[in-house]
């Protein structure tokens, strides 16, 4: 992961944790989401995460989107610089 | 002994499609509310106008009546386009559950594919993201008229005039579960569907000049589906429609939408009741109204009186109504509705012995409460029976059995599973309860679901995802739904140890067992028991009995067979000589024979 895509994994962790409610622990950023996250934790993530970066996920950008990096690397590609941390 | 609801009044059209053309000429319609609040209103007419045109294109592509069409979308206009449009030239909507998004797709592709397939769709449709996420289901399903794009299909200039149905034609297909496993198609008809809409009428008693719907509910399902969509749009009165995903990331939505459009009737699973008591903020809750909220329904899973007043609780500072709280209990097998409580009384159950319910089929006083879900609605019968089907008196627990003019025609293209479900015009819903004082409590099932946040289970979904993993003995586990002292159900997986298994290893064999359900399923088990092998209870031709284990396992009897040696034998023989002797000792004298 480069900086930026760190600085946007701990930016959605926050979200998780502060937003969502989430207390549990996270395996780290290479290990799949679907095996940490309960199905409605994942889906208002997903929605969390949108509305945070004013992006839209489309069902077949999530569709490639595993882990916790590899939703960082989709937000660092697809958000406005002024909007990430 | 038998409930009987009031009698339903004369239907108000023959079918739902039938109220289309009164209803576009209101003035009232469907708001959607987006994450950020902005709101998109559409009149009954703008949406009965949308669906005209998508009839007209689905006809114009060789959709015939009585095709189904499989849906896949989310809470969107395109959703009423083509679910009304599907009726509209006499299709048969089967709206399918939109990805859960981020992982587990192949799971996902492969239970819409399954579920194309059971229906028997012809088409499918969907838009934008998801419909080319959807190549991979329609491409293993094949339905012959492919993939449709939704916005499309309402952009079309022609516009058709509503076939009208018979009510004795199929209305709609809806997954009771939706797994890779066993999807089950309930078949519904117009006429159920009319009788279902009729019956919540009555119930609710929705008043134009005062009322207004609020459901944040997934469109696919009865609940939202039936109880608001069509309910609203062929009552008709205004609905205010929230994306489920929304919700779940933003709870606050549904109380603040309630307030801004003084919304009065509103439902929702028990879950949803305790999140938003857990979850809202306090600010985002300031200056809100909410003593508009006549009717909050509670149903689609077991209800948990705990969480009501903590709800309670929670809202009245903001002129929420506790007594507005108000317990239901239907399937979708049944078309939604079948007991509605009445409205006006505090969220209280009744305090009973899980123990002595479980191992005596009794109703004693104890610590575990029960919420009452009232009495059938309208045109609905409801009787408790034993086993062997004998009508059971009150405080006894039994299966409960419901007959009226909603049920269901079968579940489709499976005689077997309707036959099984269906007798003599009685659908028998594998759950279990008793009734007192004419009320019916809903307690534990017999069938074998598993129902977590009001959706329903195959349990196989979760055993299949223990294939394979080491230390658990093979094909030795079993999911069921227990509902814990708060009265919510969760998730909890039995399983044997493999023999052999080093007893140190428990824990991190339970957390495997947890990690590997959660990422199959998205769902996390709130128990694992590992069992001794031999421990599961199995009928005679070896398979799992989960209904047992659970009763057992609440009954604090889930526990391994004795290990049998020459020793213990010996003194089993020993018990059973001096059974049979005290036996032949205790024996009243034979009468003399006449």
């Amino acid at each position: 992961m480069t900086d930026r895509e760190r600085r946007i994994a701990d930016e959605i962790l926050r979200l998780a944790r502060e937003d969502l409610g989430y207390r549990g622990p996270l395996d780290g950023a290479a290990a799949p989401l679907a095996g940490q996250l309960d199905s409605l934790v994942l889906l208002s993530l997903v929605v969390a995460v949108e509305d945070r970066f004013r992006i839209a996920l489309a069902d077949d950008d999530a569709a490639s989107t595993r882990t916790l990096e590899d939703l960082a690397r989709l937000v660092a590609d697809r958000a406005a610089p002024e909007v990430l941390p | 002994m038998t409930l009987v609801g009031p009698p339903l009044p004369a239907p108000r059209w023959p079918t739902l499609v039938h109220a289309f053309e009164r209803a576009a000429r209101d003035e009232s319609g469907v708001t959607f509310v987006g994450l950020d609040e902005r709101e998109t209103f559409l009149a009954w007419g703008e949406v009965f106008d949308r669906a005209a045109r998508t009839g007209a294109a689905l006809a114009a592509r060789g959709v015939a009546p009585g095709d189904r069409v499989a849906i896949v979308l989310r809470t969107e206009p395109a959703f009423l386009d083509s679910f009304l449009g599907a009726w509209w030239c006499g299709a048969v909507p089967v709206p399918l559950y939109p990805p859960v998004r981020l992982g587990r797709m192949e799971e996902y592709l492969a239970a819409t594919a399954r579920m194309i397939s059971v229906s028997g769709a012809r088409m499918v449709i969907s838009s934008g993201g998801t419909r080319r996420l959807l190549g991979g289901a329609v491409e293993r399903a094949r339905p012959p008229l492919g993939c449709e794009d939704a916005t499309r299909l309402a952009a079309g200039r022609e516009r058709a005039a509503p076939r009208l149905p018979a009510p004795e034609a199929l209305a709609l297909v809806q997954f009771s579960s939706g797994s890779t496993v066993d999807p089950k198609p309930v078949a519904l008809t117009h006429g159920a569907l009319q009788a279902m809409a009729d019956a919540l009428v009555h119930e609710t008693h929705p008043d134009r000049s005062r009322d207004a719907l609020v459901s944040w509910l997934p469109l696919y399902h009865d609940m939202g589906l039936i109880g608001c969509l069509l309910g609203a749009a062929t009552y008709p009165g205004p609905l205010v429609l929230i994306a489920p995903e929304h919700f779940l990331a933003r709870p606050a939505l549904w109380p603040r939408a309630i307030a801004r459009h003084r919304g009065s009737i509103s439902a929702a699973p028990a879950f949803a009741y305790a999140y938003v008591a857990e979850r809202v903020r306090a600010a985002d809750l300031q200056g809100l109204s909410l003593g508009c909220w006549r009717l909050a329904l509670n149903g689609a899973e077991p209800i948990s009186g705990e969480a009501m007043r903590r709800f309670a609780w929670r809202l009245e500072p903001h002129g929420f109504d506790a007594g507005a709280l108000v317990p239901v209990y239907g399937l979708s097998e049944a078309a939604l509705a079948v007991t509605f409580s009445r409205p006006g009384r505090p969220p209280m159950g009744r305090h009973v012995d899980p123990v002595r319910l479980a191992r005596d089929g009794e109703v004693a006083p104890g610590d575990r409460e029960v919420v009452s879900v009232g009495r059938p609605v309208a045109g609905v019968e409801l009787q408790l029976r034993d086993q062997r089907g004998a009508e059971l008196g009150p405080g006894r627990l039994g299966r409960v059995w419901v007959r009226g003019p909603a049920l269901m025609r079968g579940y489709l293209g499976d005689p077997g599973a309707t036959d099984r479900a269906l007798r003599g015009g009685w659908l028998d819903t594998g759950d279990l309860g008793f009734v007192l004082d004419g009320e019916l409590y809903v307690h534990g099932r017999a069938k074998d679901v598993v129902i977590v946040r009001g959706a329903n289970h195959a349990p196989e979904e979760f055993e299949a995802a223990l294939t394979g993993l080491a230390g658990l003995r093979p094909g030795c586990a079993v999911a069921v739904g227990s509902t814990g002292h708060g009265g919510e159900e969760a998730l909890v997986i039995l399983a044997e140890q493999a023999r052999g298994h080093a007893a140190t290893d428990d824990e991190a064999l339970a957390a495997e067992v947890r990690r590997v359900v959660l990422e199959a399923t998205g769902i996390a088990p709130q128990a694992v028991h590992l069992l001794a092998p031999g421990t599961l209870p199995r009928t005679s031709s070896g398979k799992l009995r989960r209904g047992e284990a659970l009763r057992r396992l609440q009954a604090g009897a889930l526990a391994p067979p004795e290990k049998i040696t020459a020793l213990r034998l010996a003194a089993l023989a020993a018990r059973s000589q001096l059974a049979y002797a005290r036996a032949r000792r205790a024996r009243p004298p034979r009468e003399p024979e006449r």
